[in-house]
């Protein structure tokens, strides 16, 4: 008897692990309400959602580390995989350093400073070469009016890789939609679903001007 | 524990070894020299290292300043040892105090090192260290102990960079070689390197002094800094130790010697490096290194728009009390010394935006975007133009 009981709660915990496993990504679809993060997005169809904690691949995380912080993003999704493209979702507490230059936002800044920051940020960033703004100019996020920083930069291995990084000032957050792709080819692959992705960002609860 | 520190201190270990079984080899100089065979791999593999820097945009390339520290390294190194190696000196725009020789002859100093010196005898001491780690094929020591005692294959990339190196190392480097190149080599190599580079920079009728003095000045940065990445000259232990073999020899060898120290000709060439330097640092939000770099390069160049302009910048991100008046006032002589800085406009005009005087903000706005048509913010400042068309004040 006390070896069934023993067999079966072993067999339960299996279970139990087995149901609740993760695995590092997951396909997405849909409208994707994340209310602790105080956002809502439509979700490209096709993609997937990248688990930092369930990913086994720890260089993979570190080469991406050395890229840009991850720990802010609360979405993470690509589609071919992340080196490939990647949309990041997320918000900077307003009282967290920026990883490399050491600064921190403000509620005060305008949004081309703002811009600045996240710019100079990425030009600090000694794993990355030859950084570069393409452009610098408003744009609306969320509902709010923010920024557009297009910037590029050259990774370790020499790829050229261009980025969009919409950010807006909401309360003691600095939300952001991020798209990242190799310059060749891939930038322009998905920039459009990019673009509409970025329209259905919306910040569900915010103070500030509009 | 990190994997990249991991792998530096096991590389440390490993690379301790050389101290007991380093054999000596005839150094470059000597006659009938010929690269060995797994050298000349070595060598190659440094050439594309170097290559890789060339192309990465972290060369500082200033013709004056790159000229003349090229001209204090021919005053060290013998003319026999420049028949035999091609050696290139460049400057590399980082922060941090560092400087490395590739094996093949291509040494780097960092603008960060530049800025933490005060007159060429300084630069010569560190560029004596590095010429004598290139002389005594210290890389290849180093390769032939590591690889014995770690029964490696032939591959020289068998240590990948670690993550610690601030950017140009993770970058640029993966050999043993390369590795021990920027982060240090085993402590009897450093110490020939020592007395070798000091009985050179000697030679060269330099003050032997000055050699402690950069290590002190790089260990104020350090402290301050609190860095503790693996670079050779930002850590702790080899600058204490480094420190105390300087201020030996130098009392033992050389304590009547009084030698050159060439404090204006350095200035007067290498300040623009420390101007670099310092944006480097304001980039990095490092306000007050930054801002005592500017203003030691306003010492010597009074009117340089560029340097009023960077303090002016700084001022203006830093945002601390009275920084805005002093921004405002910074730009004015920039703009005074030289009216085309586009940049000045931009910076003063977003002082006036956001300080309500928008009449004064339309005005150098609009000749920011006249003077750099192709700006790239200019959606932005084009949009704050039409906000004080239609009397939007900010915020």
């Amino acid at each position: 008897m006390k070896k069934t009981l023993l067999w079966f709660s072993w067999l339960f915990t299996y279970t139990l692990l087995l149901s609740s496993c993760v695995v590092p990504y997951t396909l997405v679809s849909g409208r994707h309400v994340a209310v602790a993060e105080n956002f809502a997005v439509d979700l490209p169809q096709g993609w997937r959602q990248h688990n930092l904690s369930a990913d086994p691949l720890r260089n993979f995380i570190t080469m991406l580390e050395k890229r840009r912080n991850l720990r802010w993003d609360s979405l993470r999704l690509t589609r071919d995989g992340l080196l490939l493209q990647q949309i990041c979702i997320g918000r900077i507490p307003l009282a967290d350093e920026l990883p490399n230059t050491k600064r921190k936002l403000a509620r005060e800044l305008t949004s081309l400073e703002a811009a600045e920051l996240i710019g100079d940020d990425l030009r600090s960033n000694t794993n990355l070469t030859r950084q570069e703004i393409v452009e610098n100019a408003p744009a609306t996020i969320g509902g709010y009016s923010g920024f557009k920083l297009h910037y590029s930069y050259r990774t370790d291995s020499e790829l050229k890789v261009e980025g969009l990084f919409y950010g807006t000032i909401v309360g003691d957050w600095l939300y952001y939609v991020l798209y990242e792709a190799p310059a060749q080819h891939y930038f322009k692959q998905d920039l459009q679903l990019f673009e509409r992705t970025r329209s259905s960002f919306e910040i569900l609860t915010g103070t500030g001007a509009k | 524990m990190s994997p990249g520190r991991a792998a530096i201190f096991s590389f440390a270990a490993l690379i301790s070894l050389a101290a007991c079984s380093s054999v000596s080899l005839a150094p470059i100089g000597q006659d009938g020299f010929q690269p060995e065979e797994d050298e000349t791999r070595i060598w190659q593999e440094s050439r594309e290292i170097q290559a890789r820097f060339d192309r990465s945009g972290l060369v500082y390339e200033d013709v004056p300043v790159t000229k003349y520290v090229n001209q204090v390294a021919s005053k060290i190194i013998a003319q026999r040892v420049v028949k035999q190696i091609s050696l290139e000196i460049k400057v590399l725009k980082h922060p941090v105090p560092n400087a490395f020789a590739l094996p093949h002859g291509a040494l780097y100093i960092h603008t960060g090192m530049l800025a933490r010196m005060e007159n060429e005898a300084q630069l010569a001491s560190v560029i004596s260290h590095e010429v004598v780690h290139i002389i005594r094929r210290h890389t290849l020591l180093t390769f032939r102990t590591v690889k014995q005692a770690a029964g490696f294959a032939s591959t020289l990339a068998v240590i990948g960079a670690p993550a610690g190196l601030p950017g140009l190392g993770v970058v640029m480097l993966g050999s043993i070689g390369a590795l021990a190149a920027v982060s240090g080599y085993s402590q009897s190599l450093e110490e020939e390197a020592d007395t070798e580079g000091l009985r050179l920079m000697v030679n060269a009728g330099y003050d032997p002094g000055e050699a402690v003095k950069v290590i002190e000045n790089v260990k104020r940065y350090v402290d301050q800094e609190e860095i503790k990445e693996p670079f050779f000259y930002s850590t702790h232990p080899r600058l204490d130790e480094r420190k105390a073999s300087y201020q030996r020899l130098v009392q033992s060898e050389y304590s009547d010697r009084v030698g050159w120290q060439g404090r204006q000709e350095f200035a007067s060439t290498v300040a623009r490096a420390m101007l670099e330097n310092a944006l480097l640092e304001m980039a990095r939000g490092r306000y007050t290194l930054a801002q005592e770099g500017i203003e030691n390069f306003l010492k010597l160049e009074p009117h340089n728009s560029k340097a009023h302009f960077s303090l002016a910048e700084l001022l203006r991100q830093r945002g601390q009390a009275d920084d805005q008046a002093r921004a405002e006032a910074e730009y004015q002589v920039a703009i005074d010394l030289q009216p085309q800085l586009a940049e000045a406009h931009r910076g003063i005009g977003l002082l006036h935006y956001k300080s309500g005087r928008t009449d004064q903000a339309a005005k150098h706005f609009t000749k920011y975007l006249e003077l750099n048509p192709a700006a790239k913010d200019r959606a932005f400042i084009e949009q704050y133009l039409r906000e004080i068309d239609s009397g939007k004040v900010y915020p």
